[in-house]
């Protein structure tokens, strides 16, 4: 029995560990042809280890194509997001966690079944109601696409904070004479913060990393942000002459949403699982 | 009525009303005119884009396909998600949270890159995949020819499956260990435990997580967009692929919101599914 455990352990290590490798190989390979001479990118069979590292990728990508403004745009685009989605979020959370009133569960429902609506399918109507708002190609209307996405579960992750608040907590300070806006500032907020992450870093995610709202709403290139930009250059001549470029463009556009991800990981998970898992 | 609660929520649900939910309707109505992208003019055309729709030979295959390639992504997701979180949540585990967050990492990065990648790893002559192929002794194979459609249902599971197994682990954090403790009083193994304890546990999660993936899955086209953009012969044309194309490719709007109201309608038709499977409630939770 002892022998059988210990072999069982061994066998989850080594499963873990393969599929670690498979996990981080095709990025590391991305890296790897980041920094490759243009001499090693045309041999055949591939070479995996560059033969003599370079920067020089990463300089056409970020200078020349203006991947780095396009990784600016998208920038401005997420936190742009995260500012009309989450005080909005938080309003309407704030409007369900301490209220009941008669259309409480109707006007939920409604709220978290937009998330049913598929983003796919809303692309179409979306571009013609953003024509007659005339917002096409403008961070605006990309910036309330996103709003409206990130909205129904940041109320939801919001919610659930805001309702472990103990209510007692609340009429003790409204007893001490604060407003409700003073007992949202002063008691709600500073409790949530944990769900502020999660809904933050949920929204930041989900616009960095858009591709077909950006693509299919944005036309200008100094205002392209990185995903489309990303696929214009695949479309490119850049392509065909010197990909090395290309997965220089990938890598700066990973390498930030890796990092926030692993810095605020706790509150990743927590807003990954808030829509199905009760705590 | 109070009003308080209501002022509250209204910025989010004019936001959404706008941005959400007029859309269905608005492709429902588009779908009834003769209309391209950016064209002002337009006529009214009833229900002839469906007619033609229907006898589209692109949309019974892309439909065809969709099946497939969401029916298996969803089973690699779930299965392989349960069986990563089955071995992270195993006791005395070192490193776990290492292991968790690389196996996230790839479900960070946007869809585009991971589509560049994976193109890249498939490539004929500069590929990954056919140099280890080589290397291992055997001949080279073209991934994006007659096997276009697993290659692309490999690529998004491996981009997807750790949203399944984070899920899944929470959840199987969640089970008291008081139950584990009985069946082991009652003599059960630990296949046995997993079997009886574990996966009746998960009961609620998994659907949950199946419905969820079911609607990622088919609401994503990013990767097939980069890595075979539909083709072979539209061997890997789902459904998205085929409506934007029409839509933003062809610029005909008219069209292309017919293919989004048939969008919609499976979308529902899956919620429907869900709400059926959990109640109503299940939606939002205790409401």
């Amino acid at each position: 029995m002892r022998a059988r455990e210990r072999w069982l352990a061994v066998l989850t290590y080594v499963i873990l560990i393969i599929y670690v490798f498979m996990t981080l190989s095709p990025l590391a390979w991305m890296m790897l042809i980041s920094i490759k001479p243009k001499s090693d990118l045309w041999q055949d069979p591939p070479v995996i280890i560059p033969s003599a590292p370079t920067t020089k990728n990463y300089v056409l990508a970020f200078k020349e194509l203006g991947v780095g403004s396009n990784l600016l745009n998208s920038l401005k685009i997420a936190l742009g997001s995260m500012l009309v989605s989450i005080p909005v979020s938080t309003l309407a959370a704030y409007g369900f966690a301490r209220w009941t009133f008669k259309a409480r569960t109707f006007l939920l429902i409604l709220i978290l079944g937009t998330q049913m609506i598929p983003g796919m399918a809303s692309l179409v109507p979306l571009f013609s109601i953003l024509q007659s708002l005339q917002l096409l190609d403008t961070y605006v209307g990309l910036i309330l696409v996103f709003a409206a996405q990130t909205i129904p579960l940041n109320i939801w992750i919001l919610k659930g904070f805001f309702e472990a608040i103990p209510g007692e907590v609340m009429d003790a300070a409204s007893v001490d004479g604060c407003t409700p806006t003073d007992v949202l500032y002063r008691v709600v907020l500073p409790l949530a913060k944990p769900g502020f992450a999660a809904a933050a870093l949920f929204t930041v995610m989900r616009s960095w990393n858009d591709f077909v709202v950006a693509l299919t709403m944005l036309f200008s290139d100094h205002k392209m942000t990185f995903p489309p930009s990303l696929y214009k250059l695949y479309g490119s001549p850049i392509m065909a002459t010197n990909y090395g470029a290309m997965f220089a463009a990938a890598t700066g556009g990973a390498i930030p949403i890796i990092l926030l991800f692993v810095l605020f990981q706790r509150y990743f998970i927590r807003g990954l699982t808030a829509g199905a898992v009760k705590e | 009525m109070k009003l308080k609660p209501l002022l509250l929520i209204l910025p989010a649900l004019l936001l959404l009303s706008i941005f959400a939910i007029y859309p269905v309707f608005q492709a429902f109505y588009l779908s009834l005119f003769d209309r391209g992208l950016l064209k002002p003019t337009s006529s009214f055309v009833g229900l002839r884009n469906y007619a033609t729709l229907f006898s589209d030979r692109l949309l019974w295959n892309s439909l065809k396909v969709s099946l497939i390639y969401v029916g298996s992504c969803v089973a690699i997701q779930f299965f392989l998600g349960l069986f990563l979180a089955t071995l992270l949540n195993s006791p005395k585990l070192r490193g776990r949270d290492v292991f968790r967050v690389i196996f996230i990492v790839p479900y960070v990065i946007s869809g585009l890159v991971i589509g560049l990648v994976w193109a890249w790893l498939l490539n004929y002559d500069f590929g990954l995949l056919n140099a280890a192929i080589r290397a291992v002794g055997f001949r080279r194979q073209d991934w994006l020819l007659d096997t276009a459609l697993v290659s692309v249902i490999i690529a998004y599971s491996w981009w997807t499956v750790s949203f399944s197994m984070v899920l899944l682990e929470s959840a199987m954090k969640g089970i008291p260990e008081e139950l584990y403790d009985a069946a082991k009083i009652d003599g059960a193994n630990r296949w046995q435990s997993f079997r009886f304890v574990t996966l009746p546990s998960l009961r609620y999660i998994s659907l949950l997580n199946l419905i969820m993936i079911t609607l990622f899955t088919f609401n994503d086209f990013s990767i097939i967009l980069l890595v075979t953009a539909g083709g072979p012969l539209h061997k890997t044309d789902v459904l998205g692929m085929f409506m934007w194309r029409t839509a933003f490719k062809y610029y005909d709007l008219g069209y292309g919101s017919t293919v989004a109201t048939i969008y919609f309608i499976i979308n529902i038709v899956i919620a429907l599914i869900y709400i059926r499977a959990f109640g109503l409630e299940t939606l939002g939770g205790e409401v």
